[in-house]
């Protein structure tokens, strides 16, 4: 999840996670959480990721915690996509000729973005092969919550950590901290290969 | 503070004092380690799972306070079937043992490519920007790998992409960051993961 797109108000996300719960289980938002944290962990062009915490004990013994993500759809993503992919796919059959069968592709695998009941049973069944093989003390992908995952929210184990790629960064500035160097551009031209 | 000006960020770094080349080299070894560990889990589910993330960029990884690497966004996953998996394998075997263009072209057509001309040379060439780098494209003059595809696509255009290997290529993201792209046969070739895992082992045979 990249966080650089704006985020949607919590409001909004809460109206979403509060529907989809209605509709699919009959409860609503303050039935099951406890809270959310009002600013995103990350935001993308599908949906965005907050931090919550699970009201009761049944779920949040079952992942063994009771701090969750949710990611919530942005309203009307499927909708954008679809015509952003018309627009693409005619371009492409100008300036790209043989990339058809790729986008086709492409496009199918999109679109699975676009139910997170599908995420949810890619992040059980690479989980638990994960925690089957000899990765289970290196690695964790959280476990999803399907009972709370609808096609628009997908909530799942909270992981605390930070990007790897910052975590780099930052050792990367702390290694130069005596140095008369901007260590910002650096890393950008290091990044770029320049 | 120093600005770079037009030096080469390489130049910059040689001109450091040496402890913080030191430091800079433990921090290589560092990342290096989480590569690796990176490219083998996702190894792992390619070729040891039936389900892998087709999206495994690096601000999909998280460093956990607990010591571990998390992996999150599973959005863009992939099913491979155990033939798919055994075809996609032995291609990375014939790119990484450096077989000829005619074993490497076979191993590209068993996994389901084809293209008009059936060239072995080009087929060869798309195997390795598929599934290895786009480094050739750049000895040709390809400023990025799109170019080089299409350049490839002129030659001897694709008529038949697997759905298997597609995820290899759509991905920007994925081309754009150098420490994955050479995602596939850096672990298994030089691990030769696949012929001891069990759920491929018995399919293997030249």
């Amino acid at each position: 999840m990249q966080d650089s797109i704006p985020q949607t108000s919590v409001e909004e996300v809460v109206a979403v996670v509060d529907r989809n719960l209605r509709s699919e289980l009959g409860k609503g938002f303050d039935d099951v959480f406890e809270s959310i944290d009002p600013i995103a962990l990350g935001s993308a062009s599908i949906g965005q990721v907050h931090q919550a915490r699970l009201r009761g004990s049944e779920i949040a013994s079952s992942i063994g915690q009771d701090d969750v993500a949710i990611k919530v759809m942005h309203h009307g993503a499927e909708d954008r996509f679809h015509h952003d992919f018309r627009v693409f796919r005619y371009l492409c059959k100008v300036a790209l000729t043989g990339w058809e069968p790729i986008l086709d592709e492409c496009y199918r695998q999109i679109m699975n973005e676009f139910d997170y009941r599908k995420e949810a049973n890619s992040l059980e069944e690479v989980g638990d092969g994960l925690r089957r093989s000899c990765f289970r003390k290196q690695i964790r992908v959280p476990r999803p919550v399907k009972e709370l995952c609808t096609k628009e929210i997908l909530v799942m184990e909270m992981l605390h950590g930070e990007k790897l790629s910052d975590n780099l960064e930052q050792d990367f500035e702390r290694a130069l901290c005596g140095e008369d160097v901007d260590v910002r551009e650096l890393i950008k031209r290091k990044q770029l290969g320049k | 503070m120093r600005t770079l000006g037009y030096a080469h960020s390489e130049d910059t770094i040689r001109s450091l004092g040496m402890r913080s080349k030191l430091k800079l080299l433990r921090l290589q070894l560092k990342a290096q380690k989480y590569i690796d560990l990176l490219v083998d889990v996702q190894g792992h589910q390619m070729l040891g799972l039936s389900c892998f993330n087709g999206d495994p960029h690096p601000g999909n990884c998280l460093m956990l306070h607990d010591g571990r690497l998390g992996l999150i966004d599973f959005g863009q996953t992939k099913r491979i079937t155990k033939e798919e998996r055994l075809g996609v394998a032995k291609v990375l075997d014939a790119i990484g043992n450096g077989e000829s263009n005619a074993d490497v072209a076979h191993a590209m057509r068993c996994l389901g490519f084809r293209t008009k001309l059936d060239s072995d040379d080009v087929l060869a060439r798309y195997a390795v920007l598929f599934f290895d780098s786009d480094s050739e494209g750049k000895e040709q003059g390809c400023a990025t790998p799109q170019i080089y595809f299409s350049m490839l696509n002129k030659m001897d255009p694709l008529i038949n992409v697997p759905d298997v290997a597609s995820k290899s290529i759509d991905d920007s993201e994925l081309a754009k960051r150098r420490p994955f792209r050479k995602l596939l046969t850096f672990s298994f070739v030089r691990k030769s993961l696949w012929r001891d895992h069990p759920s491929l082992s018995e399919g293997w045979g030249h």
